[in-house]
């Protein structure tokens, strides 16, 4: 176990250095740096000193060599447009990212994986078929768009909750639920074909042969092993939320994550552009080990070696 | 159960706590506050919150004029290269310090400190090279003398662009310090700020003139359009920018809120590269066609609901020319011109370049012109070409775009920085046009004192511009603004919203 556990470790530093690289060579392929971030009427001398205050002057390897050495330690320079430790914005937006994240996470769990076992419980009754073409729809619908309307009607018409912005708990739920819709959707379907193959098991004849009740073959026995492919996809979700979500938060002005991105490519600030894209990707590797891991507790089978 | 009763009573307390007070006047932006350090705020947005917060020693008022502020008078004195500046008695920063002599000594030199150190020195960084200060001398404590590299006649302009700072705070801030801490002389200070949410001013009760109207000011961000407009309905915020045309529309049915429209200091065109490029675009004959191909009428109903002026001047307000009137639409002239230029059946050119959604339509309005100029014969090879905006300014910069290209100059309201913007000096002529005459107004521009003078060599570089046509004259961006019933309030010309002066009735 800790040995896989190193192995995954190695690698995920692996996975970092390249994701890295990438961020690092793209920011530099996407134009000149300095020509990128100054104004409209500078004089060729100012964008020259410009340049060198900056650093852009320095062969390409040694400013990829130093972007490299400040990595262990989180340091990914200073903003150009904040002039604030790249670190410490991404950790200032975090925990309006983990919010959200877990507000979204919650109504995914709570409410997909009842529906996906009721569905698979009452395979092609009305309850099943009103359930997937719900899902079918709510997959299918932009949440640009789905965020829009929600504002529209629980905003402007109903007024019952605040249009945008991070405060209350009442703030909270619009974002989570335009969040949560697609992914809620997509595992409730995933819930229910998982449990379908899983309700066709010899061991299930078993447990109804031994006259369990009907709630512990469903919720005990079977769901227990149709949730390996759901964590598997839940932790990718998660890891894709804590990135950051750009449209939820860009539609609500939600100030987390997601919203630093898109503004840090906006205002094209090189080093915090490199910073999130780097974050996001370290923050995708750990709970992606954190899943893999949860799958020897969930089922005692596997084990990792 | 309980703890249902719990989390209930929680979520009430959080939904009382967290509301905002009535007296907020607030006001929504697509884009954050992004520093708070005065040399490093640069947009438009961040240069009219500054403001609230710090004051320079004149002030560019709503009229494009430059009046007192920190400052109560000035003059110049002999030889043209140096201002007497009386300064304001009692007022202090933020944190108490006095306002004096040695602080506008202090101020101007560390801005000139940080451009000569390739620093930003925010919106100053257009005023910085063109005073060209070489000096500051402190006369009395009220007093100083500052000298310039040449006559500037606008010195007192420039000034209204560089705020005072406090040396006592400045002087060892570290940057983090400067841009969380500001410390202004102005009429708001920071209560709160929640990046990528809002910032909270105060009223200063300290303030040396008469105290603000609204005791809160809060500038939130919110990037979507839809969303200001829904917060803008509710009554959660009081005033919203960047409002694309269609949405304004919708808004002037809403009750309770109104648009205001304001023909912007944004103008855009089609460069043409004048020398070093395509043969035929050397010639101004060929130039001028490619103006009179142009149906502005059909490009403005249909891209634009007829809501953008027509440009038929190259200087913003009040430097425009009055009478010069826009290129007609005259297909038959523009051939006309093409034939004595000695291109009968017009020509091929590679391209016509334009970034993606720098400006409001620019790729549809750029495939508009391609198929009009096809008109009068001229064609193009590869059709309209797209960029990212960072590659193409890059090209711009490098002049790496010959031909044609959409271009957008940003509004200054000043005459000397956008007269230069054309001379064959500054790397904002991507145009490489070079003209003697024009060059010639420049040199006496810079120096030129009387208002009247300089109003006539502005008019005559207009002219030239309208005839040489280094550019295909387009149209001037207007600004649209989603403003409640509830507060009094125009708009500048300038994008700059100031706060201050204005109430909300509830």
């Amino acid at each position: 176990m800790l040995k896989y556990v190193a192995k995954r470790l190695l690698m995920a530093v692996f996975i970092l250095w390249a994701v890295a690289t990438i961020a690092f060579a793209l920011t530099f392929l996407s134009g000149d740096p300095a020509t990128l971030m100054i104004g409209d009427h500078w004089t060729s001398e100012q964008i020259a000193s410009f340049r060198e205050a900056m650093g852009y002057d320095r062969p390409l390897l040694v400013q990829y060599g130093d972007f490299l050495a400040g990595l262990p330690q989180g340091d990914f320079g200073v903003s150009v447009r904040q002039q604030i430790p790249v670190m410490d914005l991404i950790l200032q937006r975090f925990p309006a990212t983990l919010e959200l994240t877990a507000a979204a996470l919650f109504l995914i769990v709570f409410i997909s994986i009842p529906i996906g076992v009721l569905s698979a419980v009452k395979r092609n009754s009305l309850a099943d078929r009103v359930a997937m073409s719900g899902a079918l729809f709510a997959q299918s619908v932009p949440t640009f768009w789905l965020g829009i309307m929600l504002i529209l009607v629980f905003g402007v018409w109903l007024r019952w909750l605040p249009v945008s912005g991070r405060g209350t708990f009442l703030h909270l739920l619009l974002p989570a639920i335009t969040l949560a819709t697609f992914s809620t959707a997509r595992i409730a379907r995933l819930v229910r074909s998982s449990m379908l193959d899983v309700l066709g098991q010899d061991y299930i004849r078993t447990a109804r042969a031994k006259g369990l009740p009907n709630w512990r073959i469903y919720y005990v026995h079977a769901l227990r092993n149709a949730l390996i492919p759901v964590i598997t996809l839940l932790g990718l979700e998660i890891g894709g939320l804590l990135g950051g979500a750009l449209i939820t938060e860009t539609v609500f002005a939600w100030p987390g994550i997601g919203r630093l991105t898109l503004q840090a490519i906006q205002a094209r600030d090189l080093p915090l552009v490199q910073g999130v894209i780097t974050f996001g990707a370290l923050v995708f590797v750990l709970v992606n080990l954190v899943v893999d891991l949860s799958y020897s507790f969930i089922d005692p089978r596997i084990r990792h070696e | 159960m309980r703890n249902l009763f719990r989390a209930l009573t929680f979520s009430l307390a959080l939904m009382i706590g967290g509301c905002s007070s009535q007296g907020d006047l607030t006001v929504a932006n697509s884009t954050d506050i992004s520093t708070m350090d005065p040399f490093g705020m640069f947009s438009r947005v961040e240069v009219a919150f500054g403001d609230h917060l710090f004051q320079s020693l004149t002030f560019f008022n709503k009229d494009m004029e430059v009046e007192p502020l920190l400052a109560t008078s000035w003059e110049r004195l002999e030889g043209d290269t140096t201002w007497t500046f009386q300064l304001r008695e009692g007022v202090r920063f933020h944190n108490g310090a006095i306002f004096n002599a040695e602080t506008v000594k202090f101020s101007i030199e560390s801005y000139y400190e940080r451009n000569a150190a390739g620093r930003t020195v925010g919106g100053a960084s257009v005023a910085i090279p063109s005073a060209d200060i070489t000096r500051v001398d402190i006369l009395d404590s009220l007093r100083v003398n500052i000298s310039t590299s040449s006559p500037k006649a606008l010195l007192p302009f420039y000034l209204s662009q560089m705020w005072m700072i406090d040396p006592g705070f400045y002087t060892d801030a570290s940057d983090a310090d400067r841009a969380e801490n500001p410390v202004g002389t102005g009429p708001y200070t920071v209560s709160e700020r929640i990046r990528d949410s809002h910032v909270a001013l105060a009223a200063n009760p300290d303030y040396w003139g008469s105290a603000p109207k609204a005791a809160r000011v809060i500038w939130r961000v919110i990037p979507e359009v839809s969303t200001r407009i829904a917060e803008l309905e509710t009554g959660g915020v009081h005033l919203v920018t960047d409002l694309p045309f269609d949405q304004a529309a919708l808004l002037d049915d809403t009750p309770g809120v109104h648009v205001a429209r304001i023909s912007g200091g944004r103008r855009v065109m089609i460069g043409i590269t004048t020398s070093g490029g395509p043969e035929p675009l050397k010639d101004k004959r060929v130039r001028q066609a490619l103006n009179y191909a142009i149906d502005f009428d059909a490009i403005s109903e249909g891209l634009f609901s007829g809501q953008v002026d027509r440009m038929s001047y190259m200087f913003n307000p009040p430097y425009n020319h009055p009478t010069l009137e826009a290129y007609n639409y005259d297909p038959a002239k523009a051939r006309k011109l093409l034939e004595e230029a000695g291109y009968p059946n017009g020509f091929e050119l590679s391209s016509l370049d334009t970034p993606l959604g720098k400006w409001i339509q620019d790729f549809e309005l750029a495939q508009t012109i391609e198929s009009q100029l096809a008109d009068v014969g001229v064609t193009l090879e590869k059709g309209v070409r797209t960029y990212e905006w960072g590659n193409y300014r890059g090209k711009l910069l490098s002049y790496d775009l010959p031909g044609l290209f959409m271009q957008g100059s940003g509004g200054e309201f000043e005459l000397l920085t956008e007269a230069a913007d054309l001379t064959i000096t500054s790397p904002s002529n991507f145009y490489r046009w070079e003209n003697d005459e024009y060059e010639e107004l420049w040199d006496e521009l810079q120096a030129a004192l009387d208002p009247d003078r300089r109003q006539e060599i502005g008019y005559r570089m207009q002219e030239i511009v309208h005839e040489e046509a280094p550019w295909i004259f387009l149209h001037i961006q207007p600004d649209v603004y989603g403003v409640s019933d509830q507060i009094d309030w125009q708009p500048r010309p300038d994008e700059i919203i100031h706060l201050w002066d204005v109430s909300l009735t509830l």
